[in-house]
């Protein structure tokens, strides 16, 4: 049996479950979907063998790029009819070392979490964040509503991503801010609290603006230090809490939503 | 021939628990240096390995409840007719534990060896396979043990434990499939040796990733080099298709 990775996995389980009448979604985001070493997002969701999920997500990938290349999911979108398209994005946007390596101020007592943030380096992400987001809704969202999480509140560490016991990238975080001499933790986490906020805060403009196109899950205050593998990376554990609450939404929040569409005339 | 269309009849009857179709799973033809089938050494330099698994529920993919039925066919075909060729016909029900990953197998297999006075035998067997982690390294891999009895050709057993290693992403277009086994047996003195393997296949997904091309190796280690045990290396070209 192939691994869950594996695309002709992938696309076999598609095909085979949609022949059995289970109802569609389109999967596209980063490794929170698509993380190889263990069970992600996805995966979980998938193992419920209640939908047919047809994914285009790819380990590291950024909205900036999912939107560039958001023809393919649209075209799928159009094809398939999912109930909605699953997303996430927006983390490796974040931490991409050329932007991370400046977004910080050289660390100062006097100022504040919010102030060892280059304000202009940071607000420049925020609106291409945003920018983003909302192509990437205008290019599905008129077909199928689009789910996207939120993140919690990481925590930096030394850690990375680990494949078959190698380390094949990060941590992306700690050593920017280390650069910064900003070594203490309590600061570090502040920080790191401001940025998951701001993103937030875009998510949630965009589900207030766009209620028929757009559902945001918040993770804020979801997980314990414990529940994180590196920087960015939750344990499978902790990817199975996503997908719960990505399947609590399908559940619960989707139904009034697909009805509001089709008042509308979506 | 009779055994086989039996096996495949009740292949396609058995749907008491589903309404399922066989579907085909894989085909996959290996070119391999050696004929190396259970620690017996069935010739060379060339041998043609195909292989074709069909599922009727359950493996790999298929979604309604926690059995699945799968029939493979597989072949050891040696282009020297002075080498021994070798077929089976397998028939396996499955019962999945906490998920697809994790399950125990009863199979009954037919065999057609053109060697000796007794070409035909069959084999009842058990099997269970598992998935290891290791979430802080990255690290997934899935023992596996199978215990086989022959009921006419030898009247005795098999014994097989491995794991099985595939290092991959969906964004990269190669993968790189690990197995490791050891094996007993005490079929006749002269075959049957025990065994350890080492293989390793190299595999490129073209296009969609459905059809893969390959290559790989080996080393086949016996326990005693005599009769028709011997240790090998080996090495082959795969071509594979996984059908959707």
């Amino acid at each position: 049996m192939a691994e869950p990775w594996d695309p002709a996995e992938r696309e076999r389980k598609y095909r085979r479950r949609k022949k059995l009448g289970l109802p569609r979604l389109i999967s596209e985001g980063d490794s929170w979907f698509d993380y190889p070493p263990h069970t992600n997002v996805i995966d979980w969701i998938d193992n419920t063998e209640r939908f047919a999920i047809e994914r285009f997500e790819i380990s590291g990938d950024t909205i900036h790029n999912m939107e560039a290349t958001s023809a393919k999911v649209a075209d799928a979108v159009v094809a398939e009819s999912p109930m909605c398209v699953l997303l996430s994005a927006g983390g490796n946007d974040v931490v991409e070392q050329s932007f991370i390596n400046r977004l910080f101020i050289e660390h100062d007592s006097q100022l504040t979490p919010r102030q060892h943030l280059d304000a202009g380096v940071w607000q420049s992400k925020i609106d291409q964040l945003s920018t983003d987001y909302l192509k990437f809704m205008d290019d599905l969202g008129e077909h199928a509503p689009i789910i996207a999480h939120g993140y919690d509140y990481m925590v930096p560490t030394t850690k990375g991503a680990k494949f078959d016991g190698f380390r094949v990238s990060g941590p992306w975080i700690l050593p920017a801010m280390i650069a910064k001499d900003i070594t203490d933790t309590t600061l570090q986490r502040a920080i790191i609290k401001e940025m998951i906020n701001d993103f937030n805060d875009i998510l949630s403009t965009m589900q207030t603006k766009f209620p028929l196109h757009f559902m945001y899950i918040d993770l804020r205050n979801t997980f314990a230090d414990t529940d994180w593998l590196n920087e960015i990376h939750l344990k499978r554990a902790g990817f199975k809490v996503v997908a719960q609450a990505f399947i609590d939404a399908i559940d619960t929040r989707l139904p009034a939503v697909l009805q509001a569409r089709k008042d509308a005339g979506l | 021939m009779k055994r086989i269309a039996a096996i495949v009849i009740l292949f396609a009857n058995v749907n008491a628990f589903a309404q399922c179709t066989p579907t085909l799973n894989d085909a996959k033809l290996d070119v391999v240096s050696r004929g190396l089938w259970r620690g017996i050494d069935l010739g060379g330099p060339i041998f043609a390995e195909p292989e074709v698994n069909v599922g009727l529920c359950g493996r790999p993919v298929t979604t309604t409840g926690n059995r699945g039925v799968d029939l493979t066919l597989d072949a050891w075909i040696p282009p020297n007719r002075d080498d021994f060729d070798l077929y089976t016909v397998g028939l396996r029900h499955l019962w999945y534990l906490k998920d697809r990953d994790n399950f125990v197998a009863a199979s009954v297999r037919e065999f057609h060896w053109d060697f000796g006075t007794e070409p035909w035998t069959t084999e009842i067997a058990i099997e269970a396979r598992g998935k290891i982690t290791r979430e802080s390294s990255g690290f997934t891999a899935h023992p596996f043990i199978e215990i086989a009895r022959d009921l006419n050709r030898f009247k005795g057993t098999y014994a097989r434990v491995g794991i099985d290693h595939e290092i991959g992403a969906q964004n990269i277009p190669f993968q790189v499939a690990v197995q490791l086994y050891g094996s007993v047996s005490n079929y006749d003195r002269t075959i049957g040796f025990h065994d350890a393997q080492l293989s390793v296949w190299a595999v490129k997904r073209i296009g969609s990733g459905a059809t893969r091309i390959g290559v790989g190796g080996g080393y086949d280690r016996v326990a005693r080099n005599l009769g028709f045990g011997h240790s090998h290396a080996w090495a082959g070209v795969r071509l594979q298709r996984i059908h959707s």
